[in-house]
């Protein structure tokens, strides 16, 4: 018997991870006693779970909790993360229902996946060690591979998810042995006792270096950063439209909690050392993104090269190894998680419709067949492009002057050069739904009111964000270890 | 409810209706946009007159706009007697011509109907938000509003070139006043770091300095624009493009009086920057009778009118400019009697004459549309100046005031300009009543038998008359003796009038009066009996010179339009194409091509992707080990 009475359980820390879970497991045992007609209650029932849990984070804020010798945190940046991803989980499970059923994927696994992801993102940003960390990744990723492949008649969707799940073997090998060799270096696993280490022998340490940069490059094929970024489109573009909003966002958000963690929390002793290949990555990122979206034709890859350029914008934040930076890339990865989940879910709107709704030529005067899906449209790529007052502004304001404090002039100049190329592709989705087109047919049925909430409720983010001073400064207290 | 929140709420009945009209009024059956539009209007009234009848007073801050080191912006409104008088004026006059544009505007189709009242809403609002404004920048906020609703309004008919020409001359014009008043602000930023009015005022120094100078006439330079003054003034007349209440609202009651306002709002200033404040009035007398003796030559009704409405402004930037505050807010009220009115009333006509506006084709309209005639008349001889209408108080309270102003030549010099004006007020007043109402019907007149307009449009008319023959009892001071209500009123805003005229002033009102009179009888003999020679055949030279409106607009499109357009077109064809455009499009080129060559890297296939993320990892392991080698 293992003396379970030393380790101490924390239960409010991981509250809000428990209630998922156990959301998870109701709605799998709902599953088989609802009839297949009466499915949405399993989304009512998920995101009454997922409230809960919203509810449950909200007293970790300002706390300094550690819970399961040292592994897990209950703090300020754990609640940021667990709202926003929670947030981020409800809009996408009320949107589900309609979009599942006009695709025929209306099955209850969908649900327990989608919680199941959650709940690893979750302990992702909780996580406080690498055996936490690892096993968050694992779960998130293990349900996102099993729901990029969802539709199992499409072979789009299959290719998709086979894709990802090879490539996310493939990274997680390096994540692992970049972990091992960190182990193997200073010997301990938690955060805490890397930090310790790292501050009390200050030499250079290769195994401990090698390590770093191969949990850098796991993280970053997780935030779909260049170069790892190969899988993004593809996978964007095969699976269900309603993953890819989910994951395009979540995903994205989670990788970068732990890269906070990780490079600002524990290691900014090294900055000097990892600056280069994570600057590196910012760059590329932000260039290969932006450049190659400019040529794409289909809305849902456009969107990907988009969040691949976005990750190098967030990555900006990280760069001068302060907590001031890391708070504009926490304010960053909010203002992306409310418009790229905006867009994405317009994508969805329209993809419920019918076939190609994701072809650039489908969007061609959809100002004049839905105006309303179409000016929530405008205000996201206005916003991914950085117009004020639109959040995507503030987003790149904050980065851009963490980068201006810090003295780092080559990313600077690399992101606001290739934000000047990324309107070119924003702004043309913009062109393309006010285009009259000719003889389109008038389109009167509407999308439901869930979407219709969902997508005002991101345009209103998208919107106000930027203009309320304290969304930074919650950004702020966040990163307060 | 507080003074506070009623102050608020003179605010968002017009937001508010302008919003529902914008977001669903064409959907909506039209008797929504019939009651909305001028409902939210009366509804500020009714709040005003709460607040006008409760004493009501304060300085109101609803919450910090902008915090910015020493910069603080707060929403603050203030409530004093001249912005419960001017929020009068806006509300009542402005309600009575929404209500009439009610009929005026009836052939529209629903969509542009609901458009025009959402657009007046937007206007009132606006104009409200000026003179309610507790600091500068709110000032700026709603003078831009204004500016921009006027720019709607006057493009109304925006299928009609000439309509958008008009409206973007307007456009242009109003945004160098608001550059102006912008900068002026700067300077008063800069000079007494703050930004309400309570603490600029606070902060004047007691003796002129040339930072207050600069920052009076920058804000000078805004309420020129704004009013139509010379030399800012060639957008008006054009500005008659606009649908006829529009052109009452905008054009004579409310917008055109803002600089008037401004003047009296920044008194504080004024009265310590002498300079400026001598401006203000060479700049009204100036305009007051150069505007006049254009208006003599004038044709179509409305541009008479537009003309005429200018002449006035002067008269209030006269009387405002001598320091005699409230004879030119008594001024404002009464022009805004009894021009609104000519307003309408020149509309019951065009309305009748299927939008012919051409006096010349008018004549004998007297017999066919007597209610709408007699209401004109009204109205010309209130603006003409004659007992006991209104004009004739207020005017002539100005006149006396500049009259005897003691010890300023100044004062006596734009007397002189003012006196002049009202005579010749006289002589086009009555051609433009004698043209078209009297004497026989012209041939070329396009409606035989006219009908009188319906009572939506005859009622304000009506109310309106009757405000312009005994609204001049409240002030009797031009004649000596009697109430002065306008003046007690506004006391507490803008001071009392330091000085007293005496009986040598009133004789000289009765004089201006008589003359103007007999002049306005003389253009019956001239045009009506063709009894006398008309002047224009003994100086013809001089009715060339005021048809082309002294030459202004040939002025301006010489020294500043064409050169302009040569600049653009010379910077088009050699900066623009060849070098900004050559860099724009071979960077986009460029970017377009690279990407097409990076989207080549895009496979498909597992094992290229591999290949690149192992290439990436070693990069990536590279460049931290050649870091930790160094």
């Amino acid at each position: 018997m293992i003396d379970l009475s030393a380790v101490h359980i924390d239960y409010q820390t991981v509250l809000p991870e428990l209630v998922v879970t156990g959301t998870i497991v109701v709605v799998l045992l709902l599953d088989l006693v609802v009839p297949p007609d009466r499915r949405r209650w399993l989304a009512v029932v998920s995101v009454v779970g997922l409230a809960i849990a919203l509810i449950a984070s909200i007293p970790l804020w300002g706390q300094h909790r550690s819970a399961f010798a040292d592994t897990m945190a209950g703090d300020s940046f754990a609640a940021f993360f667990n709202v926003l991803l929670l947030a981020v989980t409800i809009l996408t499970v009320l949107i589900s229902p309609r979009y599942l059923r006009c695709v025929h994927l209306d099955f209850g696994e969908y649900y327990a996946l989608v919680l199941s992801a959650a709940a690893g993102m979750m302990l992702l940003a909780a996580a406080t060690s690498l055996m936490t960390i690892f096993l968050g990744i694992e779960l998130l990723s293990l349900a996102l591979y099993v729901l990029c492949s969802f539709s199992r008649l499409q072979e789009h969707s299959q290719e998709s998810g086979l894709k990802y799940l090879l490539l996310g073997g493939f990274a997680t090998g390096f994540l692992l042995y970049g972990m091992a060799l960190i182990y193997g270096a200073t010997g301990s696993t938690t955060l805490l006792g890397i930090r310790a280490f790292v501050t009390s022998s200050p030499g250079t340490n290769v195994l401990l270096l090698l390590g770093i940069g191969f949990l850098s490059v796991g993280l970053a094929f997780k935030a779909s950063a260049a170069p790892f970024h190969m899988w993004t489109p593809d996978v964007y573009e095969g699976a269900p439209t309603i993953v890819t909003t989910f994951m395009s966002v979540a995903t994205k958000a989670a990788a970068f909690a732990a890269v906070g963690r990780i490079f600002v929390a524990t290691l900014p002793s090294l900055e000097a050392q990892w600056y280069v290949p994570l600057a590196l990555i910012a760059v590329l990122s932000m260039s290969i993104g932006n450049v190659v979206a400019i040529t794409q034709s289909n809305l849902k890859r456009l969107l990907a090269y988009s969040g691949i350029a976005h990750a190098g914008f967030i990555f900006l934040g990280i760069l001068p190894g302060t907590t001031d930076g890391l708070a504009a890339s926490l304010f960053y990865i909010a203002a992306y998680a409310a418009m790229n989940f905006g867009a994405f879910a317009v994508v969805t709107a329209l993809d419920a419709k019918g076939e190609h709704a994701d072809e650039l030529t489908y969007w061609t005067g959809l100002f004049y067949r839905r105006p309303f899906l179409a000016t929530t449209m405008t205000i996201f790529m206005l916003s991914l492009a950085g117009i004020p007052p639109t959040v995507g502004f503030f987003a790149k304001l904050f980065v851009f002057q963490a980068l201006v404090t810090a003295h780092l002039w080559i990313p600077l100049i690399v992101g606001i050069l290739t934000t000047v190329i990324s309107l070119y592709y924003y702004l043309r989705v913009i062109v393309v739904m006010v285009t009259v087109p000719e003889g389109a047919p008038v389109e009167r049925e509407g999308v439901g009111l869930p979407m219709t909430v969902v997508v005002g409720l991101s345009a209103l983010g998208t919107t106000v964000m930027g203009l309320v001073p304290q969304v930074f400064g919650w950004a702020l207290q966040a990163t307060r270890f | 409810m507080s003074t506070s929140q009623l102050a608020l709420l003179i605010l968002i009945f017009p937001a508010a209706g302008a919003l529902l009209l914008a977001g669903r009024g064409w959907r909506l059956p039209r008797i929504v946009t019939k009651l909305v539009g001028p409902g939210v209007v009366w509804a500020s009234f009714v709040v005003t007159l709460t607040l006008f009848f409760n004493n009501a007073s304060g300085d109101f801050t609803y919450w910090t706009w902008i915090q910015s080191g020493s910069f603080n912006v707060p929403f603050n409104i203030l409530i004093d007697n001249l912005s419960i008088f001017m929020c009068l004026v806006i509300t009542g006059v402005g309600g009575l011509i929404v209500t009439y544009a009610v009929g005026y505007m009836d052939k529209e189709d629903g969509p542009s109907y609901a458009r025009f009242f959402t657009y007046m809403d937007v206007f009132v609002f606006s104009m409200l938000l000026l003179v309610l404004a507790g600091n500068f920048v709110f000032l700026i906020v709603g003078w831009a509003l204004v500016g921009l609703s006027s720019y709607f309004l006057i493009g109304f008919w925006y299928h009609r070139r000439s309509a958008v020409l008009a409206a973007r001359k307007a456009f242009v014009m109003n945004v160098i006043g608001d550059v102006g008043m912008i900068l002026g602000t700067f300077v008063v930023f800069v000079s007494y770091h703050a930004t309400t009015y309570r603490a600029v005022f606070k902060a004047l120094p007691a003796n002129d300095t040339s930072s207050l100078e600069l920052a009076a006439f920058l804000l000078l330079v805004g309420a020129i624009a704004k009013s139509a003054q010379i030399p800012l003034h060639t957008w008006l007349p054009d500005a008659m493009e606009g649908p006829t209440p529009v052109s009452a609202l905008i054009h004579a009651a409310t917008m055109v009086t803002a600089g008037v306002y401004l003047v009296g709002r920044m008194h504080p200033i004024y009265d310590i920057a002498v300079y400026a404040h001598g401006a203000v009035a060479i700049v009204g007398a100036v305009t007051a009778l150069f505007a006049a003796t254009i208006a003599i030559v004038q044709t179509d009704i409305k541009r008479v009118l537009a003309y005429s409405t200018m002449s006035q402004i002067g008269y209030m930037f006269l009387a405002v400019g001598i320091g005699a505050y409230s004879a030119g807010f008594f001024h404002l009220l009464s022009h805004a009697f009894f021009k609104a009115l000519l307003f309408m009333a020149a509309g019951n006509v065009i309305h009748a004459m299927n939008d012919e506006q051409d006096m010349r084709k008018y004549g004998g309209l007297l017999k066919q549309l007597p209610r709408t005639s007699w209401s004109f008349l009204i109205g010309s001889l209130s603006l003409v100046g004659v007992i006991p209408f209104v004009g004739f108080f207020s005017k002539e309270q100005i006149l006396g005031a500049a009259f005897s102003k003691p010890d300023a030549s100044l004062a006596l010099a734009v007397w002189a300009f003012g006196f002049i004006t009202a005579l010749v007020t006289g002589f086009y007043t009555g051609r433009m009543w004698w043209m078209s109402f009297a004497g026989k019907p012209s041939p070329e007149r396009p409606v035989e038998h006219p009908h009188e307009a319906p009572s939506v449009m005859l009622v304000p008319v009506f109310i309106l008359a009757a405000l312009a023959t005994i609204g001049g009892f409240i002030q009797t001071r031009a004649l000596g003796f009697g109430p002065h209500m306008v003046d007690d009123f506004l006391k507490s805003a803008v001071g009392a009038q330091s000085w007293e005229g005496g009986a040598s002033e009133v004789i000289a009102s009765l004089v201006t009066m008589a003359l103007a009179a007999v002049l306005f009888l003389a253009a019956y003999r001239i045009y009506i009996q063709h009894a006398w020679k008309p002047w224009s055949a003994v100086v013809p030279w001089a009715q060339r010179l005021l048809e082309r409106k002294y030459y202004f607009d040939e002025l301006y499109d010489a020294i500043i339009v064409r050169p302009m357009d040569g600049l653009a077109r010379g910077g088009l064809r050699y900066v623009e194409d060849p070098i900004i455009g050559g860099i724009v499009t071979g960077t986009g080129d460029l970017a377009e091509a690279e990407s097409h060559n990076l989207s080549l890297t895009e496979t498909g296939y597992f094992r290229n992707y591999v290949l690149v993320f192992v290439a990436g990892a070693v990069v990536v392991a590279i460049l931290i080990l050649a870091r930790a080698g160094s």
